[in-house]
């Protein structure tokens, strides 16, 4: 065991003592008597149902169509590619609300898009899909960044190795570049996974709240506490069991750590 | 050494101390927190400012949902004055506070898009399939009003959405994503032309009453219930008046 | 049977460098570091783009600039054992000489077949399940000699083939290489910083320095 100096032991705990103690206290305070019951109606069903749902769809998405991108900022050199880094990263540190309301007025009825998309047929607010573009819009930047440090890392010379030996540029992707970042992208789509499963801002600003429909998990904990705290309680945590259920199961297969 | 340095702060300093504004106005009452409904958002920011202008101390306010401010306070949450949109929400907060009084009366409106569209004209229209309406939640008092006044008016609408407060209907209205949603009478006043009302006659109408309450805990007690006073004054009742509250 | 005429600059590098080696010959290409050795390969192979120049295998033109004719790395009939072997790490030894054959379109259990004989013909036959990080010097640089003759290519690029190796297995590579190279049909192009291992290797040496042949 290398030896760590005892300087760094102090900050190490008050950091795990910070994260570690809310969740305790959510679990040493909740009302388990209550439990059943908060948990058993239906509202608690159909948010955890729908959070899942939305959750798992925002991922795929931000894979389908955020791997791409990322590869092009890792690999491609093109004319303002650190001001598209910069724009994919940005949901990121603006508040979730501002992203929602930013796409109100991108996809909303009054929106850039909003006319085209109306002749389309197509409604995003008020909708389960309009739910998952809101996570999607705040969970895509962390697959992103993860998985272009995962491209980054891939030593370039096997790639050109693979070319030689070879392969066309999409035999190489898929047998070469993909499995060397995979540990990357996965790290990546779990963490992309747990933020789009924590929205709130964006998915309310935009999509509204309606059972069912589009009140995930985390807006039907931010309603329940005005008029039942103990059922507010009881979904966080159901909340808090799922992530950790998923993120420990993922953990030794799938994030290599 | 530092004697120069130091000594050209200090001169600064009460130069700065002596151009100050008299310090005594502003130190005559402590200041307070003031817990208030959403809906009062702008008429209590107006009724702060004119409490502070009278040498009476510095109030800040939390605005939000009814329900979650009482909730925040049987939480602990530091409040001096409580103001909700309702007398059942406050009555939850049991011991916490003194006794409630009633210090206005809000009606519900419609609100529509500027220039109203879709010409809404009264709460049958809200059943008009097609047309985007947003509520409030049940559980939010302004939800719960709305809900007496569609049943007294025999009307079911499918909502689009189930906002968690009175500003967030609003917003989805002034934003254009709603055609319509029923808000406070006040609401509509205050949206300052982004949107426009419709009145909903007295028979269907529901008229909530919001009581003021001096929390118990309270370290400025003094100053907390000259705040609440206030609000009752004639003077506090005019401004509620400019922001369209009705007497209570 | 290659015929090349290279005319490249990379980064501070002029290349500028006649070839020509005929069918079971083996050139030499030996000089210091930052020489153009590894850059000749790259440019063989078809990783660099000439800037000027041409080169030609076999009559078949690979890289023309002035008749805007390039050839993909992937479409040449080359093998390249790589400057520090590069075996790629996800992969068994066994799939890391399979690669290339698959790459070109053979069918798994077919390139398998002919990867397992590969590595059995350069006495690596017992590695196969291994992977990369599993393998000595000596060991990864037969994988990765075999990964490149199973192509059975008509240009094969050595990259420092007994480069990092102990005295030990120098030996014994080195013993393998002639044998393999005695047996190799086609062009071969080597690459070493050192002499001696050229000399023991190659039919033909160029020293080079700078990008040019010294003279």
């Amino acid at each position: 065991m290398s030896r760590a100096p005892r300087l760094l032991l102090v900050p190490a705990l008050v950091a795990a003592g910070l994260i570690g103690v809310p969740l305790v206290a959510l679990v040493v305070r909740a009302p388990w008597p209550e439990l059943s019951r908060a948990l058993a109606g239906d509202e608690a069903r159909n948010a955890l149902g729908l959070s899942l749902v939305c959750s798992l769809s925002a991922t795929a998405l931000s894979l389908v169509f955020g791997v791409p991108l990322a590869w092009l900022l890792a690999r491609v050199d093109f004319p303002g590619r650190r001001l598209l880094r910069a724009l994919v990263t940005l949901p990121m540190v603006l508040p979730p609300v501002v992203g929602g309301v930013a796409l109100l007025l991108a996809f909303g009825r009054r929106g850039l898009l909003g006319g085209a998309l109306g002749a389309l047929g197509i409604q995003l607010p008020f909708t389960t899909a309009g739910a998952v573009l809101a996570e999607t819009f705040v969970a895509l930047p962390f697959l992103v960044v993860a998985a272009e440090a995962g491209f980054r890392q891939i030593d370039p010379r096997f790639e050109e190795a693979a070319a030689v030996l070879g392969a066309k540029p999409g035999f190489a992707l898929r047998r070469v570049t993909l499995p060397l970042a995979a540990p990357a992208l996965r790290a990546g789509a779990a963490l992309c996974w747990a933020r789009a499963l924590g929205e709130f801002g964006a998915t309310i600003t935009f999509a509204g709240s309606f059972p069912g429909r589009t009140q995930t998990l985390p807006l039907a904990v931010y309603l329940a506490l005005e008029h039942d705290p103990d059922a507010a309680i009881a979904l966080s945590l159901v909340l808090l069991v799922v992530s950790v259920a998923a993120l420990v199961a993922l953990r030794d297969r799938w994030l290599g750590a | 050494m530092f004697a120069r340095p130091l000594g050209r702060i200090a001169l600064g300093l009460a130069l700065w101390a002596a151009a100050a504004p008299p310090a005594r106005a502003l130190d005559s009452l402590p200041a307070i927190t003031v817990f208030a409904a959403a809906s009062l958002s702008e008429s209590f920011q107006a009724l702060g400012a004119a409490f502070e202008a009278k040498a009476h101390g510095h109030v800040t306010f939390s605005f939000g949902a009814s329900s979650l401010l009482v909730t925040q306070l049987q939480q602990g949450a530091p409040a001096d004055v409580i103001a909700t949109a309702d007398e059942t929400t406050l009555a939850k907060a049991g011991d916490l506070i003194g006794a409630p009084r009633t210090f206005a009366r809000n009606r519900l409106a419609i609100a529509v898009e500027k220039g109203n569209p879709k010409t809404v004209q009264g709460l049958a229209d809200l059943a008009r399939p097609g047309l985007a309406v947003v509520l409030a939640a049940e559980q939010v008092p302004v939800g719960k009003y709305g809900k007496e006044a569609l049943a007294k008016a025999g009307v079911t609408v499918t909502p689009r959405s189930l906002e968690p407060d009175v500003k967030a209907v609003l917003n989805k209205v002034a934003l254009g994503e709603a055609d319509a949603g029923i808000v406070y009478a006040t609401d509509v006043t205050a949206a300052q032309g982004k949107v426009d009302g419709v009145e909903i006659p007295a028979a269907q109408n529901v008229s909530a009453n919001y009581p003021i309450a001096v929390v118990k805990k309270s370290q400025s007690a003094e100053a907390a219930q000259a705040f609440a006073d206030f609000v009752l004054s004639p003077e506090g009742r005019t401004v509620l008046a400019r922001y369209g509250f009705a007497a209570p | 049977m290659l015929e090349a005429r290279l005319e490249l600059s990379l980064g501070e590098l002029e290349l500028r460098l006649d070839l020509s080696v005929g069918a079971g010959e083996v050139l030499a290409l030996v000089g210091p570091n930052g020489a153009g050795k590894t850059t000749t390969l790259r440019a063989l192979a078809g990783a660099l783009r000439l800037d000027a120049g041409r080169i030609a295998l076999d009559g078949r033109v690979l890289d023309e600039p002035a008749r805007g004719t390039f050839v993909p790395p992937e479409a040449r009939a080359v093998g390249m054992a790589f400057q520090d072997r590069l075996l790629f790490p996800h992969l068994t030894a066994l799939d890391n000489v399979a690669f290339g054959l698959e790459a070109r379109g053979l069918g798994r259990l077919a390139a398998q077949a002919r990867a397992r004989e590969a590595l059995a013909r350069v006495g690596a036959g017992g590695l196969a399940g291994r992977r990369p990080a599993a393998l000595s010097g000596g060991q990864a640089q037969r994988v990765a000699l075999a990964r490149a003759l199973v192509l059975a290519p008509r240009l094969l690029l050595l990259d420092e083939p007994l480069a990092a190796l102990d005295t030990l297995a120098r030996e014994a590579l080195r013993d393998e290489l002639r044998r393999q190279l005695a047996g190799f049909a086609g062009a071969t192009v080597l690459v070493s910083h050192d002499a001696d291992d050229a000399k023991a290797l190659a039919t033909r040496t160029l020293h080079i320095e700078a990008g040019r042949v010294e003279s």
